[in-house]
């Protein structure tokens, strides 16, 4: 069985994938580089960062209510969605409340709000909701949906990007990638203006403190979550963590495999709404804790998978991925991570499919900041989508598993084995598409016994 | 298929040595999903017995291999935990050059039956795994996995590639003295 991965990449530009391989590579070099400025053991670093994601895992009940309770005590507002509509809806009633004339909502950019959706959720009930990073911004001028977690226009390149601005009178028509930032920097202070409510999403949220943890590279989160009167944050829940001693190990951590940097441009501590002394911030910050079937992968075969971090590096790592770009897996969530969580977090009858888009060649795994065992689970997934009845083959292994797990006639077939190279088989017509067969050499391994 | 492997290769108690990162996994890592841990600890992939086993690190009185090679790293011997054993084996043949090439932790894009299932993303990382390659200037590929080797082997000779694929044992055999 084919995946919708492969049909995707047997229609892609070539254009598209050139886009994606360059800058893929691009990040896979400099993140070897920046992990090893930032930390002399990388294979400490992130073995310490993965012992401390699974004491998160083991104590994520605990964790919580610590997080709400010192959240809380900053004057944050600590809301609980059940899934993808109850958060909707939630965030609905706080726009309803906050919004005076402006329909305009300012985003920073949030991949959990790509997974429940919002945007096109707010649009219907009408709602202005402007994203404000670089590549989000043009995903939606685009009607484009991100094709990676921390890059969302990798699969684009320049002239693209130009053309998409021209199109939408943001400015002169321009290639220079410095000019095309500073017509957005300009087209979107006035959103800015306009705002009285932003979405952030939560990098980190430190349970001892109650403060939330965001990084960024353009000073666009410091003006969605600082200018508009009130601050909506979401997080899914596994974004928690101890203490803030920890974000020395994982900022670098983060920065490094994410986008080869030692530290991102900015990072934020938010502790709350303004102070009373305080003439500027949100009047009003809210936190919206998502589960959307967390719960269920924490009590599965794939929990460790919410010891994501979100930084990319085994998108940028993939060979599948570098090839068929994000948009290819079809889920907010791609590459070899989106392979896991959607199936993990969706159901192998729905996504199971995904697990095969793969070659098992475990450098997912390498680069991993918590040391997820991608490989590992893509393979269970694999086992337990045969099980449900998915991802079966068909024919053309069907001949091959019927001899194969027989041994008796396993054995007798052996002795026929010349002759099969003469034989048609459909599995040697796909391999042939792109392929010459091997030739018999004549010689006979087992006569040598 | 695996009965028929356990039973012949696994019989006696002597090592079994395989020339592939894949298979070796399959026996190290597959049997004991499927027998108990019976069979494992004998299974050794054929640079990994030189070296750790019959602990030679080097060859002395090789033969001269004057060519250029790119060594691909096979993935599956990074599942089984191979090091750099290979490419110090091939390192000590005198007049070998081993070329460096772009992106060599990269995939050759097999995958067993991710190849002919997913044929269009298989054989274009396996162009990509080319083309890196014969920008290095190398005259041939040399691997320590069949997998890799029949993949590769098969887009050359499709495409009609000026360069060829090794099994590094057969550079070892040649170069040997007899």
């Amino acid at each position: 069985m084919s995946t919708r991965v492969e049909e995707f990449a047997r229609a892609l530009p070539a254009e598209t994938t050139a886009s994606v391989r360059s800058a893929s590579i691009l990040k896979t070099d400099s993140r070897i580089t920046a992990l090893g400025v930032s930390f002399g053991d990388v294979e400490g670093a992130r073995s310490h960062a993965a012992a401390i994601k699974e004491f998160v895992l083991a104590n994520l009940g605990r964790l919580l209510i610590e997080l709400e309770a010192n959240c809380k005590k900053n004057g944050i507002h600590v809301h609980w969605a059940r899934d993808a509509s109850e958060a909707n809806e939630l965030i609905l009633g706080l726009c309803k409340r906050a919004l005076g004339d402006s329909k305009v909502i300012v985003k920073a950019k949030s991949m959990v709000t790509e997974e429940i959706h919002l945007n096109s959720f707010l649009e219907a009930q009408g709602y202005a909701p402007v994203e404000t990073d670089l590549g989000e911004f043009v995903v939606q001028i685009d009607g484009d949906t991100p094709s990676h977690i921390v890059t969302p226009i990798i699969h684009k390149n320049r002239r693209q990007i130009a053309e998409s601005f021209a199109r939408e009178k943001i400015g002169p028509y321009t290639e220079v990638p410095e000019e095309l930032a500073l017509q957005a920097r300009e087209h979107l202070r006035s959103q800015f203006a306009a705002a009285s409510i932003g979405i952030s999403g939560v990098n980190f949220a430190c349970a001892s403190t109650g403060r939330l943890v965001l990084v960024e590279n353009e000073g666009n989160n410091r003006l969605s979550t600082t200018v508009p009167d009130v601050h909506i944050a979401v997080m899914g829940i596994e974004k928690v963590v101890p203490d803030e001693a920890c974000l020395s190990l994982f900022l670098p951590l983060l920065a490094g495999s994410a986008t080869g940097q030692k530290l991102t441009s900015y990072v934020h501590l938010i502790k709350g709404p303004r102070g009373g002394d305080e003439s500027d911030g949100p009047r009003e910050v809210h936190l919206v804790l998502l589960d959307n079937n967390r719960t269920k992968v924490l009590n599965g075969h794939y929990r460790d998978v919410l010891k994501c971090i979100r930084c990319g590096a085994c998108l940028n790592v993939c060979p599948v991925y570098r090839q068929g770009s994000g948009h290819a897996y079809g889920h907010v969530y791609s590459g070899p991570i989106g392979a896991v969580l959607a199936p993990a977090m969706e159901g192998v009858e729905k996504l199971g499919d995904l697990a095969k888009a793969s070659t098992l060649c475990g450098s997912c795994e390498e680069v991993c900041p918590v040391k997820i065992p991608l490989p590992h689970m893509l393979l269970q997934l694999r086992d337990e989508a045969f099980r449900a009845g998915v991802n079966r083959d068909g024919i053309p292994w069907s001949g091959f598993v019927g001899v194969a797990t027989r041994s008796g006639i396993w054995r007798a077939g052996l002795t026929l084995l010349p002759m099969a190279s003469s034989l048609p088989h459909p599995l040697k017509t796909k391999w042939r598409e792109f392929r010459q067969l091997p030739q018999r050499e004549g010689r006979n391994f087992r006569r040598h016994r | 298929m695996a009965d028929h492997c356990r039973d012949v290769l696994f019989s006696d108690d002597v090592p079994v040595v395989i020339p592939s990162g894949s298979c070796t996994a399959m026996v190290r890592d597959g049997y004991p999903m499927l027998y108990g841990g019976a069979v494992s600890g004998r299974a050794f992939e054929l640079s990994e017995f030189i070296v750790h086993q019959l602990k030679v690190s080097g060859l002395t009185g090789a033969e001269s291999y004057p060519r250029r090679i790119a060594l691909h790293r096979a993935c599956h011997g990074r599942a089984i935990g191979l090091k750099n054993e290979q490419e110090m084996l091939l390192a000590s043949i005198p007049g070998i050059e081993i070329v460096p090439f772009g992106s060599p932790e990269q995939c050759c894009g097999f995958g067993g039956a991710f190849s002919v299932l997913q044929g269009k993303l298989s054989s274009e990382i396996g162009l990509e795994k080319l083309r890196q390659i014969s920008d290095s200037g190398a005259d041939e590929i040399v691997s320590g996995d069949m997998g890799c080797l029949m993949h590769l082997k098969g887009l050359i000779e499709k495409k009609n590639l000026p360069i060829r694929v090794r099994h590094f044992a057969e550079i070892l055999a040649e170069v040997i003295p007899a």
